[in-house]
């Protein structure tokens, strides 16, 4: 092994040890040929999907087609992140690194992992796995992409991404490179409109999840189940049209395996005398209190029940709870008070949160039944089911529909919202062990799945019967136990440090006021000015020095907190003088204001809680 | 068989065997003594190649009727091919520039139109550094002024503007740059000199 591959490898090991791995076992010898130029620096060629022999660099002088490449771009200093589609042997790659920031991030995605091995053989990279904020990518895993991808926005809080194709190697893999391309324009976009449904939704949720902690602290935790239903057959039943004509066949297997229903269906399935042992709840608006609306507590499946769901629907659900620790940081402080619940993902439909607990329940192999994701036919939903959105008809006015390749090998008519569905899906089924059978005969593609018609799968994968309710009962049979009394003592601690808060936040907001109508230029008014900033720092410190309370108001401040951050880089490009300044004293009224607002809101929301809460 | 030269019947002694080579061979030698060349020749108002070897003139001069030369002064002739050919090869080298720009930033539309555009004048080149070869090659001046390798020159221009056009066709753009920018470019200088040789020689 030469020296230069030999250091490339350890340092991609720091970046990412599998792949470095990986790559020890890749061989580039007969299909990538590194070739000298009379530059001195080395090029390649590779053969490409059509068998064709084409360069990945000029073969005359790859540094200075790199820096005309690099030239021809336009970078933003807005812009959070580069992605290079097509990595080759890094020079283009090279060039636009050394034109950024080291604050920006660099994303490297090479489809030809013996493309990669070439670069590694033949040329120092340090100039990329050394620096921080790279990450990299290679390999045609598509699933493994889209996994890849969400990791790093979740983990790096960009919301700008620019995306930069290198012809050369875009050739080599013009069908893969194509959909990354649009799956990383379409992941940011995605992002940026979660940002925007937090700041819309932010207070909506954060009531949700306060005035849900009595039941989060009260509810079985998902971990009661973990492993519970090893090897198991699951049937996760959607309100999809293809539900109608399966519930006959429902009926006659439930007591072979455990059912776990959509919140919209359940009421459906109990009147055609199917008794799901489950029901998901997700939805945060009040629309779901219709879907369980006179559903007797006798006939009422346990509901695992997201913890920002909508409280009320929450609150008077007559059967069993079970619940969740999320990303939310609430959550976890109702665990200190309740116990540990598992911690599990949120789903993002409630078939998801449904097909991830039966996933932490080891249930295998797990039927998908109604989840069509798709309108094969006029309806959109099956008959019977409370409709949560819609008229229950496809209509050409239903917006954003688009078509989606279908279980039967064409296309089906669907809306954007599923076809995110479908995506999710294929990560999470790529994440499991279990066997995932989807019976939908006509609906969306969920690549992973086994396709099946519902009686086929039935009676291979459902055939015995079980005592599944036995062993659901014998999870359950020990209720979580609430200390009340403690609860309320340490949710009025959280009451009083909201207070806490809106005091601190309420009086700096005062101070900004009267600071802005000084003129630091005068010698009294900037001795005012510096006495009066000092106290404003203070409280900020105070704040900020409150570690339980500064996760929980995350969400409460999100909008806010977007509008500081894009300030903060207004301040960094700005130069001493009145417009850095004024950027600054705008930036703190942001922070007050939005710590006021959020207190102002917790505080409403945890007395409203207490009030309700058992003692 | 009767003989025109530039539409005026040329009287001719034809022994009998002489073939229509041999015919093409002295009007040749006499056009060239009046310091002509012959640009064009027709065998019973069929058009035929000027090159000296071409098969149809093995056949027997009094198998045919009638034979059609056109003339033409060199010097106009070699003007005519090599005057548009010198300010074209200026602008080729700036052509070759912007196509590879262009190409670099990724415009393949506009690309396209400007390659053709590069492709089409060295074709243009090619085939009339050939013509002239073919029509001039007897003018001794011409002759003189020729390099001895040109035909390994105009092949090999001939195979890297072959490589231009296989690297668009298989979607190279590191082939297409570097066609463009080197393989093509490098070889403007000595066109353009080769040209202006030939030239001047034709004015001396």
């Amino acid at each position: 092994m030469s020296a230069t591959l030999e250091q490339n490898l350890r340092q991609l090991a720091f970046l990412d040890a599998e792949l470095a791995e990986r790559m020890r076992g890749v061989s580039c010898a007969r299909t990538v040929k590194v070739v000298p130029t009379r530059s001195n620096f080395p090029s390649a060629v590779a053969i490409t999907t059509d068998g064709v022999e084409a360069a990945i660099h000029s073969l005359h002088d790859p540094i200075k087609q790199a820096g005309r490449f690099v030239d021809s771009i336009e970078i933003r200093e807005s812009v959070d992140a580069f992605a290079v589609i097509g990595f080759g042997l890094g020079y283009h790659v090279h060039d636009l690194i050394r034109r950024l920031e080291p604050a920006k991030h660099v994303l490297a995605i090479e489809s030809r992992e013996d493309v990669f091995r070439a670069a590694l053989e033949s040329r120092d990279l340090g100039f990329f796995l050394a620096r921080p904020n790279v990450h990299v990518f290679v390999g045609t895993d598509y699933i493994g992409f889209l996994d890849w991808l969400k990791t790093f926005l979740n983990f790096t809080n960009v919301d700008s991404l620019s995306v930069i194709r290198h012809m050369e190697s875009y050739r080599l893999n013009p069908a893969f490179y194509g959909e990354i391309s649009l799956e990383m324009e379409k992941a940011v976009s995605r992002r940026r409109v979660e940002l925007n449904t937090l700041v819309q939704y932010g207070p909506d949720l954060e009531t949700n999840v306060i005035r849900n902690l009595p039941h989060i602290a009260s509810a079985y935790g998902v971990n009661r189940f973990t492993g519970a239903l090893q090897g198991v057959p699951a049937i996760l039943v959607g309100a999809g049209p293809s539900l109608s004509a399966a519930l006959p066949m429902l009926r006659e297997v439930q007591d072979r395996a455990v059912i776990v229903v959509a919140d919209t269906a359940t009421k459906l399935l109990l009147r055609e005398g199917i008794r799901p042992h489950f029901t998901a709840l997700l939805d945060m608006t009040d629309k779901t209190v219709k879907f369980f609306k006179d559903l007797p507590a006798a006939d009422a499946p346990a509901v695992v029940f997201d913890p920002d769901a909508y409280h009320e629907t929450v609150r008077d659900y007559p059967g069993p709870r079970i619940t969740f620790e999320s990303v939310v940081p609430w959550t976890r402080w109702a665990t200190s008070v309740g116990g540990e619940k598992g911690a599990m993902e949120k789903g993002i439909s409630v078939v998801h949160t449904g097909y991830l607990f039966l996933r932490e329940a080891g249930a295998d192999p797990i039927l998908f039944t109604g989840i069509d994701l798709a309108f094969p036919g006029k309806t959109t939903h099956a008959e019977g089911v409370v409709l949560g959105w819609g008229t229950g008809e496809v209509t050409p006015e239903m917006e954003h529909q688009l078509t989606l390749p279908s279980v039967t090998g064409g296309q089906v008519k669907s809306v954007i919202a599923f076809k995110t569905f479908v995506t999710v899906f294929e990560i999470l089924v790529s994440q499991t062990k279990a066997k995932v059978i989807n019976t939908s005969p006509e609906g969306a593609l969920i690549r992973g799945t086994e396709n099946l018609p519902i009686e086929e799968a039935l009676r291979r994968y459902v055939a015995e019967p079980r005592d599944v309710r036995g062993l659901i009962a014998a999870r359950m049979a020990d209720p979580p136990a609430v200390d009340w009394g403690r609860f309320h003592e340490r949710a009025g601690e959280l009451l009083e440090a909201a207070r806490r808060i809106d005091d601190l936040s309420g009086s700096a907001l005062r101070w900004l006021k009267q600071t802005a109508r000084l003129d630091r230029s005068n010698k009294v008014d900037y001795a005012e000015w510096r006495r009066v900033a000092k106290k404003i720092n203070r409280n900020r410190i105070a704040i900020l020095s409150m570690p339980e309370m500064i996760p929980l108001f995350q969400r409460a401040i999100s909008g806010e907190a977007l509008e500081v951050r894009k300030i903060g880089k207004a301040i960094e490009a700005a130069k001493e003088g009145p417009e850095r300044e004024r950027l600054e004293q705008e930036r703190m009224r942001r922070f007050f204001g939005a710590y006021l607002k959020a207190s102002a809101h917790v505080k409403a929301q945890l007395e409203l809680m207490l009030r309700e809460a058992p003692r | 068989m009767q003989v025109f030269i530039d539409g005026e019947p040329f009287p001719i002694d034809l022994k009998p065997g002489t073939t229509v080579q041999g015919v093409v061979d002295s009007l040749r030698i006499h056009t060239l003594a009046r310091r002509r060349v012959i640009t064009s020749i027709s065998l019973d108002a069929v058009a035929v190649p000027v090159q000296k070897e071409a098969p149809i003139f093995a056949a027997a001069a009094d198998t045919h009727a009638r034979l059609d030369l056109a003339t033409a002064d060199p010097k106009e002739l070699g003007r005519s091919v090599i005057d548009p050919l010198l300010p074209f090869l200026d602008q080729l080298q700036s052509a070759h520039e912007l196509a590879a720009e262009t190409l670099h930033a990724g415009k393949m539309k506009e690309f396209s139109e400007m390659m053709l555009q590069c492709v089409q004048g060295w074709e243009l080149l090619i085939s009339g550094v050939r013509n002239l070869g073919a029509l001039l090659g007897g003018v001794p001046a011409v002759a003189a002024a020729q390099p001895a390798d040109l035909a390994e020159q105009v092949a090999q221009l001939a195979t890297a503007v072959s490589g231009l056009k296989t690297a668009y066709e298989n979607q190279d753009p590191s082939r297409l740059g570097d066609a463009l920018e080197y393989d093509l470019a490098e070889r403007i200088p000595y066109w353009r000199d080769l040209l202006s040789t030939m030239r001047d020689a034709l004015d001396a």
